[in-house]
């Protein structure tokens, strides 16, 4: 059951309804090995899974591309023999990222060169435990503790996933639109700072 | 003195069978660093302002008793050696004790078994999070 572990952290991380045409994507199946607690079925559309929750709940998700994203298009849930109940439909999960320039303090500085450790490299290393800095706060409020000149809007950089998704693949019990991992099929767009 | 005092003195009302308020001091003078001090009992003693050349060690002082004068890290350890005392660094690895405990684990007094380790508070430890203290621990330290 790892995988469905693993594949549950990966839609655990931001979901967004999403609108859009179902491409006629078929699965394929050929490299799929059934194993206890798991079942994928190639779908119209996709893939669906079906794998035995706790308590003997029975849950389903049904994985499909939307104008190259690939998404959820069902995730279901039932009690033994009961009805399937569904939590939701059209999921796509989002990726944002946000960076910005990492400083040390002058505290820290002050304490490597009265140490006569001041070495580039230990200003490398040490500026990751530092607590008087906040990346995102431009141009920030703190300029005692600050070392160099102050922060800019030009440091900070932010990415979201998108995807251009056209096939899907099965392998074994990890089921995976194929073009989730295929680094040639995914960018990362720029977007406007949140 | 007269702040030690108000305090042994707050944390001993607050107290009760089962609760227990115990005063400490993050004295941060002597060692490296900034660091914490916590007494079994109701001790006095100072660790800041100018210190006399002939100040003892300890001395007997009307209306507090037996009070200790801290002016090294030598005294420190036999500080807390006397009065059964435990001591860890404050925010270990970050702000003033960016560089600490590492810095000194090989002293005799980070090696006493008087050192218990450090307190991990999150402070934010990074400003990039946002909101006030989310947790503390008191954790040891393995040497």
């Amino acid at each position: 059951m790892d995988q469905m572990k693993m594949l549950a952290v990966v839609l655990g991380l931001g979901m967004i309804s999403v609108a859009g045409a179902a491409q006629d994507v078929n699965c394929k199946m050929q490299a799929y090995k059934a194993v206890d607690g798991v079942r994928a079925v190639a779908a119209h559309g996709g893939v669906t899974l079906t794998w035995q929750g706790e308590g003997q709940q029975g849950l389903r998700g049904e994985f499909s591309v939307h104008d190259g994203q690939p998404v959820m298009a069902e995730l279901a849930a039932r009690k033994m023999g009961g009805a399937w109940v569904v939590l939701g439909k059209n999921l796509a999960p989002q990726f944002e990222v946000t960076t910005g320039r990492r400083r040390m303090s002058k505290t820290e500085l002050d304490i490597l060169k009265r140490l006569k450790l001041d070495t580039p490299e230990n200003e490398e290393r040490y500026k990751w435990n530092v607590f008087w800095d906040a990346p995102l706060a431009v141009p920030g409020t703190d300029a005692s503790h600050w070392v160099g000149p102050g922060r800019t809007e030009s440091e900070i950089k932010c990415a979201a996933v998108s995807y251009r998704s056209d096939a899907c693949t099965a392998n074994h019990a990890q089921t995976t639109p194929a073009s989730d991992i295929n680094p040639k099929s995914r960018d990362l767009a720029p977007s406007q700072r949140g | 003195m007269t702040e030690q005092k108000a305090y042994f003195e707050g944390a001993r009302k607050l107290s009760d069978k089962n609760f227990l308020v115990m005063p400490e001091e993050e004295a941060n003078t002597f060692l490296d660093g900034h660091w914490y001090l916590m007494n079994p009992k109701p001790t006095y003693f100072t660790h800041s302002g100018p210190r006399d050349a002939g100040q003892p060690f300890e001395e007997e002082v009307p209306g507090y008793g037996t009070v200790y004068h801290l002016n090294s890290a030598d005294y420190v350890l036999k500080f807390v050696d006397e009065t059964k005392s435990i001591l860890w660094v404050a925010h270990p690895r970050t702000k003033s004790s960016a560089l600490f405990p590492d810095m000194y684990k090989d002293k005799d007094l980070f090696l006493s078994d008087r050192f218990n380790g450090g307190s991990s508070e999150s402070l934010p430890v990074d400003l990039s999070h946002n909101g006030c203290v989310r947790y503390g621990a008191l954790v040891g330290i393995t040497r």
